[in-house]
């Protein structure tokens, strides 16, 4: 049998807080979702959006990373694999999922909270995280918090992307 | 604002091409991939799983898919995911997921002779129960 490959790149914004678990076996896995948009103009000249929601599976060490630093609204770059899941109803329908199992997370803009310099270093008061962001008054960062839009009440910031 | 949506995935298609013309007139074509993982677990065992992903190809794409694809035949496919939820009659959430290539690659030789004897269906009865598996948009 002939090589398979299976590679996805995603950038987009988490719509959810970060859920980590244990296996029985110990090995950590962290679940999030993110939304990725991509804007195209129409046939019609008009300027549309589609949002693509992919949840996805981080394991071990990055995975509680992704639990103690990530939150709803941040930017996140995800390379990873696609998986399929199927299961079935209760009232025994099949149903099917794609997920990604990521390799690498790569946290995108600057930590929350802070004046953006640096290092990915956690807050030090433990806030809980499901708890909106941008607050303390510091004119800082709002990065979710304020702006529910169309899209899951989540709208990605435009400038939050340091590039 | 930046973003990124790039999906490689190299495997085999699972049925044959059912290929339709939209309401504007353009064709489009959707498929089903499988691709296989091997790997060794902890105790040194092989294992493997495959995962499998509806494609659907527009215009262009969609002709070469639509005349050249046939199932078992390996391809390599540059895409990008795109989700679709719909609520059913019941208030239930149904989530789609489909790849949409933008660019695509056969791996293996298929001799004329034999891309013609494997020809699906003229009435595209070929490809089962399609319909509902794709929620395109």
């Amino acid at each position: 049998m002939a090589a398979n490959f299976n590679k996805v790149f995603l950038m987009g914004n988490l719509t959810r807080d970060p859920e980590l678990r244990y296996t029985a076996s110990g090995s950590a896995v962290c679940h999030f979702d993110m939304a990725t948009n991509r804007r195209f103009t129409g046939k019609d000249g008009q300027k549309r959006e589609d949002t693509c929601f992919m949840r996805i599976n981080v394991w071990g060490k990055s995975g509680e990373n992704c639990a103690n630093y990530l939150s709803k609204g941040r930017p996140v770059f995800v390379e990873g694999r696609l998986q399929s899941r199927s299961w079935q109803t209760e009232d025994g329908q099949k149903r099917s999922a794609v997920d990604v199992v990521a390799d690498s997370v790569q946290f995108l803009g600057s930590p929350p909270g802070g004046g953006g310099g640096g290092g990915g270093r956690p807050r030090d008061d433990d806030y809980p995280p499901a708890e909106p962001r941008g607050g303390g008054g510091d004119g800082g960062r709002s990065e979710s918090s304020g702006n529910p839009s169309d899209n899951d009440g989540f709208a990605p910031p435009d400038d939050d992307i340091p590039f | 604002m930046a973003s990124m949506n790039k999906v490689i995935l190299l495997g085999n298609l699972t049925k044959d091409p059912d290929m339709r013309m939209m309401a504007n007139g353009n064709p489009m074509t959707r498929l089903g991939l499988a691709v296989n993982r091997k790997w060794l677990d902890k105790e040194g065992q092989k294992r493997d799983e495959a995962s499998f992903f509806n494609l659907v190809a527009y215009s262009k794409t969609a002709e070469f898919l639509g005349q050249y694809s046939r199932k078992g035949r390996k391809v390599l496919v540059d895409g990008r995911l795109q989700t679709r939820t719909v609520t059913n009659e019941k208030g239930e959430n149904k989530t789609y997921h489909n790849i949409i290539v933008n660019d695509c690659q056969f791996l293996d030789y298929l001799p004329p002779e034999e891309l013609e004897r494997a020809k699906p269906a003229e009435d595209g009865g070929s490809v089962a129960g399609s319909a509902d598996d794709f929620i395109t948009g």
